[in-house]
């Protein structure tokens, strides 16, 4: 009796609780699958400003489409993740491997790809987040492992569930990390494209990641939650200072927009100066700072 | 013995609650994706998720660099109805570049880059037609040819 003294108040509470979408016009009333409870926790912006980071993939692609030659050298060992222990740790080396998978798979490397797909698997299972890349997802990327386009687009499936779910979960800070790590290893192999062929355009290529530089850092200031992330947010702050040292000039034009093919042409036009001479102390601060963290 | 039912009762009335709303909010995801690649058009998202719960007149913004070469989609829902969301592409001076109000809230739009900039993508529900809820929003990419 005293249980339910004390059960049906809540009850109440639930059922009040349960908020659904206000939809302003009562023609939409048909619309009503798609709602959620407003005190969910899914509020995963950092003070409503969330950063886009670059995805390996795209990296890796234009990486293939540059004279830069796949190198297995340049690859972090598979069979490494183990030696990794702290979330800090497998998260960064989550999104190593995870930048590794589309440089194979972008190179058409099928045995390697499952390699590094097993492998972030494995890697996923000790973060606790095993089900983003789960058994269907392992076997349709078995099943496909020879269609590029089929690769990558579930590799892309797998870092959004793992972004996804890691930031529903309230593990921004780890969350950070796996997309940091992807980075860090996009610009390690970026680097030692540079430093074997030293054209502008690989130059640029390298300085186009400034803002992105900048997004890692606002975004270790804010998840940060230890030593390791203030140190690495320092390690940043040095490679930051470098970037600055590269003038970027930006002109505001109008976007020219064709509603037939849902398209806008950005015309404003941006440039970064580059020299050699700092796109190589860059280029050599990215790679120290993966080889930091890799063991 | 008394604690553990109490807890127990607890539990199971309010996990079907959250269950529901996760798993409604969750089917933003399909409906966003299936906005990506509607004509085979070789697009694949940038690995992150964006989704957020928006308020009456609340936006929220994602800052982004748009990469010279790179043909992107910017996708956006916030339930059955394609037209829920306003999305707007504003440059590093607050310049609007786009914005989806003037084509009928078009849930999707595809953006060409000359050059590499940093933009923010503002979003918010357009108060005409929903005045809160849960909205996700995908960026794709594909390099140009």
């Amino acid at each position: 009796m005293s249980i339910s003294k004390y059960y049906i108040p809540f009850v109440f509470l639930a059922l009040l609780s349960c908020g659904e979408f206000e939809e302003k016009s009562s023609s939409m009333d048909d619309t009503p699958e798609v709602s959620v409870d407003q005190n969910q926790n899914i509020n995963i912006e950092l003070e409503n400003t969330i950063f886009s980071i670059p995805s390996p993939v795209q990296i890796a692609m234009e990486l293939s489409d540059s004279n830069s030659s796949f190198s297995s050298a340049l690859l972090h060992d598979a069979d490494q993740y183990e030696k990794y222990s702290s979330s800090f740790d497998k998260a960064m080396m989550l999104g190593i491997y995870g930048t590794d998978l589309a440089y194979c798979s972008v190179n058409e490397l099928s045995g390697k790809s499952i390699t590094y797909f097993s492998t972030m698997k494995k890697l996923a299972d000790k973060l606790n987040i095993g089900f983003a890349i789960n058994e269907s997802l392992v076997e349709r990327f078995s099943a496909n492992i020879d269609d590029r386009d089929s690769v990558l687009v579930m590799a892309s499936e797998a870092y959004v569930k793992i972004d996804e779910y890691l930031k529903e979960n309230d593990n921004q800070d780890i969350a950070t990390m796996v997309l940091m790590g992807g980075w860090i290893e996009s610009m390690y192999i970026q680097s030692t494209a540079l430093q074997s062929d030293t054209s502008e355009v690989n130059q640029l290529k390298l300085a186009h990641h400034k803002y992105a530089l900048n997004h890692f850092i606002t975004l270790l200031e804010k998840v940060g939650t230890g030593d390791r992330y203030w140190e690495l947010q320092s390690m940043l702050g040095d490679v930051k200072k470098l970037y600055n040292e590269i003038p970027t000039t930006y002109e505001f034009k109008p976007s020219t927009t064709e509603a037939t093919t849902q398209t806008t042409q950005i015309n404003s036009t941006s440039s970064f100066d580059t020299d050699y001479g700092t796109m190589l102390e860059i280029s050599n601060e990215f790679i120290n700072l993966r080889n930091y963290y890799t063991k | 013995m008394k604690k553990l039912l109490f807890t127990l009762l607890t539990f199971l009335t309010f996990q079907p609650i959250i269950s529901i709303g996760q798993t409604k909010c969750d089917s933003l995801g399909a409906i966003v994706s299936s906005m990506i690649n509607n004509g085979d058009e070789g697009f694949l998202t940038d690995g992150q998720s964006y989704k957020y719960f928006l308020g009456e007149d609340e936006t929220s913004e994602i800052i982004t660099t748009l990469y010279e070469g790179i043909n992107y989609r910017i996708a956006t829902t916030a339930g059955l109805e394609d037209n829920y969301m306003i999305f707007e592409l504003l440059d590093e001076q607050r310049n609007l570049l786009f914005s989806n109000a003037n084509h009928n809230n078009a849930p999707y739009w595809n953006f060409k880059v000359e050059n590499t900039i940093e933009c923010t993508i503002e979003a918010k529900l357009d108060p005409n037609r929903k005045l809160n809820g849960c909205a996700q929003m995908i960026i794709a990419f594909k390099k140009d040819n």
